[in-house]
């Protein structure tokens, strides 16, 4: 069992720069958990925290319902993988790979038999007489995890692990790793500045900003019904419309922009209300629209016009910039093979898919300093 | 079966022990006790002495200044002389500090930006007057310039080129003060970002200006950090100022006759404001280093463009290279060539009692055996010290390099660098005051004194270049090392032992090298045993130069031994 509690945890460098701010949250045994945000969110901050290398100013962390205020780090039995790995040159990978149960005052022989099982678990037993120097680094990455392994740690923090790998090697290890920890049944807390990683490895997310908790759960959670302002934004590529409640049924919502009425989910925002509607680049369609058609608004397509302002390729989508009728310019990435080709001052409708609408009450010192990193 | 598991069983318990005494040693309250036992012998040994002076000076200022200003037969005599020798030095060093930029600087230019044929070896050579003992460096140039057998045999003179004095103490004092301005900025300028210089050259700046403009102002600090250092050497030096400064006395050349005249107040005097004078230069330095810009930004484009070409850069690469040659290399060892001239007789007269022979070998005065135990003693301490210097000195690096209240780290950083600038006779003199009669009465000169003088004047050659070493250690293998358990001690034994390995040899051999060639400290806290750069001096006042330069070259083969030892330690560590 390792279950991991925030309760309430505050970290103060110095006199006044908050890196974490009254930070609570569970992380169950077994649990694979990435931790994402912009530079500077408090994320190596919280892992730092864990490893205890540093102390909370305010609050405090349970691992398994014991307090770890008085608990030091080399008390704390936590495996860390090191974004440069931290592999020892001067010992060999064997040394290295024993250094933990060796200096745990474990005797020779169960020394050897972790060893040999940690290597074996790595594929890196032929390696283990030779020294750092003369190994890649997919392979220094592997000694560190076996160095973990090693150690009988039952968390494992990882700081960036795969920050310098190269990007093909990343994604093969990025399988492997969260096999690797399911395998061992160890609980993880990974982070990382790549989305895709944690989208793609964690079992939950939790995504950080300004040394406060901005939301945790699941990759899909995260990515189809994030559930803020901020969240929409980091994770992914969102825009966001700004309208008025007009009308509220059972499941939508009528929501006035500019001139126009869009139908969005409810999500329980009164009459009146200004909201701020999130839309994932990725879910708008469009479709082309003659001249006479401009003015005449479809409600079963529940869409917005604009005109077509730039068309770009990216590879496997196109961006398609398009200026709404209250000047408002959104982006809209569609397949690459979509096969209706936009240009420049296209008329097009963009419609909107009301289930993968958000919306957000709008927040009071406007989106952009909600936004502000 | 049974040995072998008896065998592990014993490995088990041994490093359990040892584990377990380790995270003793790691606890917080174990560690506090050790770094206040680090602070203290550092304030003991190194700042200590020089309190304690300033203490007596106050105390018995009435006494003092008796003996200063009211002597009742020679009235402010002693003021006058003091004042005279203080302003003398001042003038030296200043002089000195000029030429070891001239020289030193385009030096260290040539041995970071070009590549040629024994580059090593010149480097080495520009290395070498740092590690030979100044008393022998001193006797070297003293053959050369001041007698007829150097220079002036070139053409045919029967005197010297220049007499003792102040422009032989100028010589002599370029000689082994240059190297610490090219050493210095030499590794700042092979560090720098070629980028930068190759960007202005497409803005159309011509290869002066960009040295001057770009270059220069970035290696500033550590010019600064190498002309202070040359400038305080020069002031404080005593061996080779001892030989060729005739009646021209120096400060610390004072300090030490008048302490052989057992003068303790008028010395306690003048060694006190000696050390007020490094100390003032040495924060100062530390306060306006940064501050002070290189005013100079007007171009002249013309001028620079013709300073900029190829026959003005090799006219000035050459002109360096044959002012070291001529001024530094030659005269400094020369004296292995005296040696050869006067082996077995005198190269003028053919008197074989005036040749090396005679005079180490076969006269009745046994110099030999006075040499050798001179070696031993030299050799003994310079050990003893190197070991001594390394246990205090290391905790005291491992503390400043880790320290985190910045302001505190500063404070430290400066105090352990007091005794690089101070004169070592005047600290020497410090520490026979404050161990001596004069004060705790617990030793009196001898080598039990030269060795705490030794400790205090090396300690911090060593601090220094161990914190940088402790600086480079990545601060990742420390917390991997705490992570999988192991407590402060062992992470120190295990990890940062390994990385510190060469720093470590360095460091002592940097130390034994500074130990081994001392002179000015030596002589104020000797007795009656003598080390080698001492009976040097020895010899050269009992007129036996061709004994002084068995002696000198001894001395020289010994450093040099070293230097490449050291060169070939420190050059592993880069690569690593």
């Amino acid at each position: 069992m390792s279950e991991i509690h925030f309760k309430h945890v505050t970290k103060i460098f110095g006199r006044k720069v908050e890196a974490v701010k009254d930070l609570s949250f569970i992380i169950e045994d077994g649990e694979y958990i990435s931790l994402i945000g912009p530079s500077g969110c408090g994320k190596t901050t919280t892992l730092r925290l864990l490893a205890g290398t540093i102390m909370p100013t305010k609050g405090r962390i349970f691992f398994d319902n014991t307090a770890m205020e008085n608990i030091s780090i080399q008390d704390r039995n936590i495996g860390f993988v090191f974004q440069h790995f931290a592999i020892f040159p001067h010992m060999s990978i064997w040394e290295n790979v024993a250094y933990g149960p060796s200096v745990r005052g474990r005797s020779k022989i169960d020394i050897e038999n972790l060893v040999e099982k940690a290597l074996k678990s790595l594929q890196l037993s032929d390696k283990a007489e030779l020294y750092p120097i003369s190994l890649s680094a997919p392979e220094w990455q592997k000694t560190a995890l076996a160095r973990v392994l090693a150690s009988e740690a039952r968390i494992l923090l990882l700081d960036e692990p795969l920050g310098a790998l190269d990007q093909k090697i990343r994604e093969e290890f990025q399988v492997f790793l969260r096999n690797l920890v399911k395998k061992e049944r160890l609980t993880a807390i990974h982070v990382t500045h790549d989305q895709a990683e944690a989208l793609t490895i964690s079992d939950r997310v939790v995504v950080m900003n300004k040394g406060q908790l901005v939301q945790i759960g699941s990759p899909t959670d995260l990515l189809f019904t994030p559930n803020n302002i901020f969240a929409s934004f980091f994770v992914g590529e969102s825009d966001f419309l700004v309208g008025v409640v007009v009308d509220d049924r059972e499941k939508y919502s009528e929501v006035k922009v500019g001139n126009n009425i869009i139908k969005v989910k409810n999500m329980g925002i009164e009459r009146g209300k200004r909201v701020v509607v999130a839309i994932r680049r990725e879910f708008f369609q469009i479709e082309k629209v003659s001249v006479e058609d401009k003015t005449r608004q479809d409600s079963k397509l529940n869409s917005l016009p604009g005109v077509v302002i730039q068309d770009q390729f990216l590879g496997l989508l196109k961006r398609i910039k398009i200026k709404l009728e209250n000047q408002q310019i959104i982006e809209a990435k569609i397949h690459a093979k979509n096969p209706i080709h936009f240009k420049e001052h296209d008329n097009v409708r963009v419609i909107i898919d009301p289930d993968s609408a958000r919306s957000f009450n709008y927040p009071k010192e406007g989106i952009v300093s909600a936004l502000e990193m | 079966m049974t040995v072998e598991k008896r065998k592990l069983d014993i490995e088990l318990k041994l490093r359990r022990t040892l584990l377990a005494a380790e995270s003793w040693l790691s606890k917080k309250t174990v560690l506090s006790i050790g770094k206040i036992l680090t602070v203290t012998i550092f304030i003991l040994i190194v700042l200590g002495p020089i309190l304690y002076l300033l203490l007596q000076i106050i105390v018995n200022w009435k006494e003092i200044q008796t003996a200063v200003f009211n002597d009742p037969i020679l009235g402010n005599e002693t003021f006058t002389i003091m004042l005279k020798s203080i302003g003398l030095s001042l003038k030296i060093a200043a002089i000195v500090t000029v030429f070891d930029i001239i020289v030193g600087v385009p030096i260290a230019w040539i041995l970071a930006r070009y590549n040629f044929k024994g580059k090593n070896i010149l480097d080495t050579l520009v290395d070498m007057p740092m590690a030979v003992p100044t008393s022998a460096l001193g006797f070297s140039i003293y053959l050369f310039w001041g007698t007829n057998n150097g220079i002036s045999r070139l053409y045919n003179s029967q005197v010297g080129f220049t007499s003792q004095g102040t422009m032989l103490i100028i010589l002599a004092h370029v000689a082994f003060t240059f190297p610490y301005v090219t050493r210095s900025i030499k590794g700042i300028i092979m560090d720098l970002d070629l980028k930068l210089e190759k960007a202005s050259r497409t803005l159309g700046a011509p290869p002066f200006t960009i040295a001057r403009m770009i270059s220069l102002p970035m290696v500033k600090e550590g010019l600064i950090a190498g002309t202070i250092l040359a400038f305080t050497r020069s002031l404080g030096e005593t061996g080779a100022t001892l030989i060729v400064s005739g009646v021209y006395q120096t400060a610390p050349v004072v300090i030490v006759s008048w302490m052989k005249g057992l003068k303790i107040p008028t010395t306690a005097f003048l060694a006190f404001i000696l050390i007020i004078i490094s100390l003032l230069l040495l924060t100062s330095v530390r306060i306006f280093a940064r501050k002070v810009g290189l005013p100079w930004n007007t171009v002249f484009p013309r001028f620079e463009r013709k300073l900029s070409s190829k026959k003005v850069a090799r006219t000035r690469n050459g002109v360096s290279l044959l002012l070291f040659f001529v001024f530094v290399f030659i005269p400094a060892l020369f004296v292995i060539l005296f040696l050869f001239q006067w082996w077995n007789k005198s190269p003028f007269s053919g008197d074989p009692q005036a040749g090396m022979i005679y005079q180490v070998f076969q006269a009745p005065d046994r110099k030999l055996a006075d040499i050798t135990q001179a070696l031993v003693t030299s050799l003994e301490i310079a050990l003893i010290v190197t070991i001594i210097t390394i246990i205090i000195a290391t905790p005291m690096a491992l503390l400043i390099s880790k320290m985190k209240n910045k302001k505190l780290k500063g404070f430290l950083d400066t105090l352990v660098d007091i005794p690089l600038v101070i004169p070592s006779s005047a600290l020497g003199f410090s520490i026979f005051f404050l161990w001596g009669t004069n004060g705790m009465h617990i030793l009196s000169p001898g080598f039990m004194m030269m060795i705490i003088a030794h400790v205090s004047f090396t300690y911090a050659y060593c601090v220094r270049p161990l914190i940088g070493s402790f600086d480079a250690i990545p601060t990742m293998y420390d917390e991997a090392s705490s992570v999988f358990g192991a407590s402060k001690i062992t992470t120190f034994r295990t990890v940062t032992m390994p990385f510190l390995r060469n720093g470590l040899i360095a460091a002592a051999i940097m130390t034994f090298t500074r130990s081994m060639s001392e002179t000015g400290a030596t002589i104020i806290c000797m007795g009656t045993e003598r080390t080698i750069p001492v009976l040097l001096v020895d010899f050269f006042e009992a007129s036996t130069f061709p004994a002084a330069a068995f002696a000198a070259t001894i001395l020289i083969v010994i450093s040099f031994i070293l230097l490449i030892v050291l060169r070939s330690v420190t050059r592993r560590t880069k690569n690593e």
